[in-house]
């Protein structure tokens, strides 16, 4: 009879020691599952902010430069290049036809930033804006989407909460924007107010990024009133974005072949929101999986300890019997096995089970920055349960091998006499 | 009631791997004569001036076919004769000869395999493993010594069954440990010690659970193994009765062979043809 085997039917006794330390195990590896699938549905809403929200889309085309190094170096290079570093109009009709006609793209949209003055006659205030052309990227997205542009609006702008608190303006309200330029001065524009952007999403670039635009208005009437006829960037949106490291190549090589000088930069690389907002996720999951992990350990160790003790004479008798000391080794060390396999069961049993309910009950949290709750959804995340799946059973092994040694190492004698 | 003619076998009787009355594993006939030799042998537990003196220069020797009993007082030193007659346990000074075998020099490992083949235990405390069923117990021996499967494992099966209806535990051998008495228990280890068909068995107390129907089946028992294969038997018991079934009593006294008792035991152990 092989170790492993009477292991597995030691745990089958269900001795409530060992009930309870699988059923902690489970609940311990239930609780990462489910916080990892909170934070992959916080990284899911964080994609959807960065590319819809910041309207940075999947990749982004600007003329090729020198940049120097980190993210806010790429990111404003990218989103606030230097005048003349724009693409001229001919440039941009060109790469948005080759960039069109290339497969699996959705949507070119040129962009361009644009900073000045709004003023209602009352109140003014500086802006930071973004020329952007209108798109039904936003309308197409069930999720909150902040500053919606409306295409029968060609003068409508959408405007950040903060701002329009500040203008004291509404919907429907009038304003007066004036561009600054750095080649030309300003030209007065004329604008109407299409709606008052508000924050929707706790994860808005609003509420955490400091470089976030407070104004969103119609391409064209960005380039009027900066007076200018460049563009900046253009803005790339993916059919398929699980294909962005493959489309970012084949959009690259296509314009190398084309004779045209550009980077492509992906959402990834320019939000600086997704960057920080990743950091912190997988700090809090790391937090949490070392946690769970140590009371794992703690638990196996324990159980494993506290069997070893009773089980002297058991284990006595079967030394006597013929079983090797290594075969008492491997039998305390596959029942620590057993204990994180059935474990394992269960947590994902209840993990996908919970899950299921908190959806469905539709939970939402808010958070001090957020105008808007936000829905609590649990994404399980299967790479990281297997990754916790394994994990498990390594520290399960490693906390079962020091009580496993010192069982394996007494006396045999001793142990029948006690 | 004669036990062994119930089925009209003895355990071990033409089973394949197992060895015939007078007869090892491999179909030698069995060396006759002294099969456990003590030599000064001394057991303390311990060291220093708290070290506890067990057994005290005991030498004895023990012929093939045998049945010694070792009386004495609780606390006196049986249960650790036993054990080094066993292999359990080491000797703190003297020599432990079984089959012609000094045990000092042995590992642990060759230790191992000289008492898996040839030594079956009775322990006073039963010793049953919870994980598995009686006739499991039973089999556990077997099952760690070698890999047993498809026919082996049937047939050692089956003569596990037979070994435990012998014990009359028939209807219980698939009962786990928790269902049975003490008594039904005790039966399950002496069950399990002659499963091997080993040559010596020791037996700590073996009966003191079992009613007089059930000391008499498995006094019965022992008889016929003793008869039928020449195996030995070192027992230790207070009951009168089985004294009367042994060839030979060793009586111990705080640890020492008391002087008429070694006399008895070694008028008794001559060399059994």
């Amino acid at each position: 009879m092989s170790p492993q085997r009477l292991a597995l039917r030691t745990l089958m006794l269900a001795r409530p020691r060992s009930v309870l330390a699988v059923l902690l195990i489970a609940a311990g590896l239930c609780l990462l599952d489910l916080f990892a699938g909170s934070i992959a549905g916080v990284r899911a809403r964080l994609e959807h902010q960065a590319v819809t929200g910041e309207r940075l889309g999947h990749l982004t085309i600007t003329r090729a430069q020198s940049m120097g190094a980190g993210v806010s170096a790429a990111f404003n290079a990218a989103i606030s290049p230097p005048h003349g570093s724009a693409f001229k109009p001919a440039e941009a009709a060109r790469i948005t036809q080759l960039v069109e006609a290339m497969a699996g793209v959705a949507l070119v949209v040129p962009q361009m930033s644009v900073e000045g003055i709004a003023s209602t006659g009352q109140r003014s205030t500086l802006f930071r804006g973004e020329g952007i052309g209108i798109s039904n990227v936003a309308a197409e997205t069930r999720l909150p989407v902040h500053g919606r542009l409306k295409p029968d609006q060609p003068n409508g702008v959408a405007l950040s909460s903060n701002h329009a608190r500040t203008l004291g303006i509404t919907p429907g309200s009038n304003l007066t924007l004036t561009g600054v330029s750095v080649d030309k001065p300003g030209a007065p524009l004329k604008a109407e107010v299409a709606e008052v952007a508000e924050l929707v999403d706790v994860y808005s670039t609003a509420g955490f990024n400091g470089s976030a635009r407070s104004l969103l208005m119609p391409f064209e009437p960005a380039q009027t009133l900066v007076a200018a006829e460049h563009t900046e960037r253009l803005v790339v949106y993916l059919a398929e974005p699980q294909q962005l490291d493959a489309m970012r190549l084949t959009l690259r090589a296509a314009m190398f072949t084309a004779g045209l000088a550009v980077d492509v930069h992906t959402w990834q690389e320019l939000s600086p929101t997704y960057i920080k907002g990743r950091g912190d996720a997988d700090f809090n999951v790391a937090g949490v999986a070392g946690m769970v992990f140590a009371v794992i350990a703690a638990i196996v160790a324990a159980t494993i300890s506290m069997n070893a003790l009773e089980r002297r004479r058991e284990v006595a008798t079967l030394r006597v019997f013929g079983m090797r000391s290594s075969g008492v080794f491997l039998m305390y060390a596959a029942e620590a096995l057993w204990m994180a396999a059935f474990a394992v069961v269960i947590s994902a049993v209840a993990s996908g089970l919970i899950a299921w309910v908190v959806n469905r009950v539709a939970l939402s949290y808010t958070t001090r920055q957020a105008l808007l709750r936000a829905p609590m959804l649990v994404e399980l995340d299967f790479t990281r349960m297997a990754m916790a799946v394994v994990a498990a059973m390594a520290v399960a092994l490693i906390a079962s091998l020091a009580p496993a040694l010192k069982a394996a190492r007494a006396d045999v004698a001793e142990g029948l006499a006690a | 009631m004669d036990a062994m003619g119930a089925s009209g076998t003895t355990p071990g009787q033409d089973r394949p791997g197992q060895e015939r009355p007078g007869q090892d594993r491999q179909g030698l006939a069995r060396p006759s004569g002294e099969l456990v030799r003590l030599s000064g042998v001394h057991k303390v537990y311990g060291r220093g001036l708290t070290g506890v003196h067990a057994l005290t220069d005991i030498s004895l020797q023990v012929a093939c076919g045998e049945m010694v009993a070792v009386c004495g007082p609780s606390g006196h030193g049986k249960t650790s004769l036993l054990n080094l007659i066993g292999l359990i346990d080491t000797a703190s000074e003297g020599s432990v000869v079984i089959a012609g075998v000094p045990t000092a020099t042995l590992c642990g490992q060759a230790r191992t395999g000289l008492r898996c083949d040839m030594i079956g235990h009775v322990f006073q405390a039963f010793s049953l493993v919870p994980a598995l069923c009686a006739l499991d117990n039973v089999l556990l021996p077997l099952l760690l010594r070698t890999r047993l499967a498809g026919a082996a494992l049937a047939e050692a099966r089956a003569f596990a069954g037979e070994l435990l209806a012998r014990v009359g535990l028939k209807t219980q051998t698939h009962h786990y440990p928790d269902r049975l008495d003490a008594g039904q228990r005790q039966r399950v280890t002496i069950a399990r010690a002659l499963v091997t068909s080993p040559r010596l068995v020791v037996a700590d107390e073996a009966t003191s659970r079992l009613d007089n129907g059930n000391i008499r089946l498995v006094m019965d028992l022992f008889a016929a193994q003793q008869r039928e294969h020449g195996t030995t038997f070192v027992i230790s018991t207070r009951d009168q009765r089985q004294l009367t079934r042994a060839t030979s009593t060793l009586q111990l006294n705080e640890g020492r062979l008391c002087s008429t008792a070694a006399d008895t035991a070694r008028r008794a152990i001559r060399v059994q043809g």
